[in-house]
């Protein structure tokens, strides 16, 4: 699937702006950002659900969608299904007959209809439903029974517009899980929409950041964790999000350090070869929770900082410093040994520090 | 506690009050409409007849039993017509977008508030080239058109809470305009059905003036109007008249009897969703 220039406006609100996106076949990919940044627009326009005013939208090699040229495939004639948050189940509709309905509306044989029904359930494990309406079912059971819809005529694509929201904590895990072994066995194209980064990191194959309609950002998890491009995508992704901190990039005996207020940091040297060219600027340093260390003494290049608050998560330690007025989180382990109130010095891992211009948040190295 | 107390009885007592001022003119009406005509000279309306009779009620019915026909055809038709109507139209304003909808909605909702009195000239008008005057079409025809305006709002209203994502999903389930509103709207719209039933029902069948004008001849008379003929020129028979009202009411009190649950749940869920 191919998105090109995608423009959507609302009023005078551009809800999504010249979007391009270039979707694998059989791809789980996830459109993630806050609400409002135009990831759920984006999916009503593929979905056919919404026009857009411009740009290009590609299934396969048929263009779908295309207001220049008046060309607009309804949604009925997409081979798409939807997921949508509030399932919508038909509430006057047995389990059965939801499930069955999009089947008996493209007119397929009324004799095969029960077994592929059938075989949906099993599949999803809600054979034992099938003779319930909506309002029996469980938060859990309504999401399958949404699902059941959508996969029991086998649509090229699946569109999710943040299935997993309406569930409690417990049930969202084990449902996302189910999810990925799902997509894992149907191997269905699926662009999924959420606002979760941890959904967003532990179901896509690839992730694109979006933000107030703009795109930020595509690319595996992983690299969306470890390079991201700007410092929205920085804090945005992880959590405890990235530490970020103002600073002055400046000259220093021909070595470039960052003027940080309360400390100067100087950079590595695979940091220095790519800002060798920079002049003295504004700058934002960010390095992950994960990638400090804490000792109880100063050290060459290391920060000072004075211990907040500790907050035991069970399994890892969030340590809450401040070194001046900028707020540093430390993700451990094991607990180190220091107390509220004392001043402990923060070490970075350099190969692991990002620094990002100042004033347009774009990634400098 | 005292005065708590004495509250209560003060209200029950007025209640009382209302109670009795609000059913004594049914009370009489039923005493009256089962006396002979020298009790309704001689006893007082709210005393019961000194020896009952259900004559009046025979006498009643043999002029208004074709009326009341009548009236049970148009009312019934015109009911159905102007929900089934109003229906679509609801679902064409609340869940199709087209340029100009909000205005036509308007131009609907403006149509309720037009005095019936405004339009009978060129009803009549179109009634008699229409070849329809006095037949019970004409009554049909007319107050169809005039229930469409209340019922879309009604029923547009109520279209207007069912979430988008449920249209939605049976247009990516493959389903067009008609079969949306055949499958999954019309299944779910019970309540409005019933609330706009029961509101055009009544006002059909309490109508007066369009029967009146269009339909003089028996064979398309209302009830309404034949009960007002009831009442002669140089006498009137009370028992008589009563016993005709009581046959005219008959319908009605039965419609709200059936429905009246489902129209309290009704009138209740539009007032909490606003």
């Amino acid at each position: 699937m191919l998105i090109k220039n995608l423009t959507k406006k609302y009023g005078e609100v551009q809800a999504v702006r010249n979007l391009n996106l270039d979707i694998g076949e059989k791809e789980f990919f996830i459109l993630l950002g806050p609400s409002g940044c135009g990831k759920s627009t984006a999916l009503l326009c593929i979905a056919g659900l919404l026009r857009p005013d411009s740009g290009e939208i590609w299934f396969d090699n048929k263009l779908v969608t295309n207001p220049q040229h008046g060309v607009y495939l309804p949604p009925q004639q997409r081979e798409v299904a939807m997921v949508f948050q509030d399932y919508a189940l038909y509430p006057h509709m047995t389990v059965f007959k939801n499930i069955a309905f999009p089947l008996e509306v493209r007119g397929v044989n009324p004799a095969k209809i029960p077994g592929m029904v059938k075989a949906t359930a099993d599949l999803l494990g809600i054979s034992q439903l099938l003779n319930r309406k909506p309002k029996q079912l469980s938060g859990g059971q309504r999401q399958r029974v949404a699902l059941g819809r959508a996969i029991v005529r086998q649509p090229k694509i699946f569109l999710m517009d943040e299935p997993l929201a309406n569930l409690d904590a417990k049930l969202r895990v084990y449902m996302r899980v189910e999810l990925k072994k799902l997509h894992q066995k149907l191997g269905t194209t699926t662009v999924y929409v959420t606002h979760d980064q941890v959904e967003a990191m532990s179901l896509g194959d690839r992730v694109a950041v979006l933000k107030d309609g703009i795109l930020q950002q595509v690319a595996a998890p992983t690299e969306l964790y470890d390079a991201p491009k700007n410092t929205f995508v920085a804090g945005f992704i992880g959590s405890p999000p990235m530490n970020m901190l103002n600073g002055k990039l400046v000259r220093k005996g021909g070595k470039l350090e960052i003027d940080l207020g309360v400390a100067t940091f100087e950079l590595p040297y695979w940091a220095q070869e790519k800002l060798k060219q920079m002049q003295t600027s504004e700058v934002v340093l960010g390095f992950r929770p994960e990638d400090i260390g804490v000792i109880g003494k100063y050290q060459e290049n290391a920060i000072e900082a004075k211990v907040e608050m500790f907050e035991s998560i069970g399994r890892e330690i969030h340590s809450h410093l401040t070194a001046g007025d900028y707020p540093i989180v430390v993700v451990t382990t094991s607990a180190e040994d220091v107390k509220v109130g004392q001043s402990v010095w923060v070490v970075l891992n350099e190969e692991k520090i990002h620094v990002f211009d100042g004033k347009t948040g774009e990634l400098l190295a | 506690m005292i005065t708590v107390r004495s509250t209560r009885i003060l209200l029950y007592v007025v209640l009382v009050l209302f109670v009795v001022a609000f059913v004594m003119p049914f009370w009489a009406d039923i005493t009256t409409s089962l006396k002979t005509n020298v009790d309704v000279i001689t006893t007082v309306p709210v005393v019961p007849p000194l020896s009952p009779t259900l004559e009046p009620w025979a006498i009643a019915f043999k002029t208004m039993g074709q009326p009341l026909l009548n009236s049970l055809t148009f009312t019934i038709f015109a009911t159905i017509f102007s929900c089934l109507i109003g229906s679509i139209n609801g679902y064409a304003l609340s869940k199709i977008r087209f340029r100009g909808s909000n205005m036509l909605f308007l131009f609907f909702s403006i149509g309720i508030f037009i005095p019936y009195q405004t339009v009978l000239i060129p009803l009549v008008l179109t009634m008699s080239r229409l070849g329809l005057f006095n037949t019970v079409w004409a009554l049909i025809l007319a107050h169809t058109v005039y229930g469409i305006p209340m019922c879309t709002l009604l029923f547009r209203n109520f279209y207007k809470d069912i979430p988008e994502s449920l249209t939605m999903a049976a247009k990516t389930d493959g389903a067009g305009t008609l079969k949306i509103y055949q499958s999954i709207l019309l299944p779910l719209s019970a309540l409005p059905f019933v609330v706009s039933g029961v509101f055009q029902f009544t006002s059909i069948w309490n109508d007066y003036l369009f029967g009146l004008i269009l339909a003089q001849g028996i064979g398309a008379q209302p009830a309404s109007v034949a009960l007002a003929n009831l009442k002669g020129t140089t006498t009137a028979s009370w028992n008589v008249l009563m016993a005709g009202a009581i046959w005219y009411a008959l319908p009605l009190v039965i419609v709200y009897l059936v429905l009246g649950k489902y129209l309290m749940k009704g009138y209740m869920a539009g007032a909490v969703k606003g």
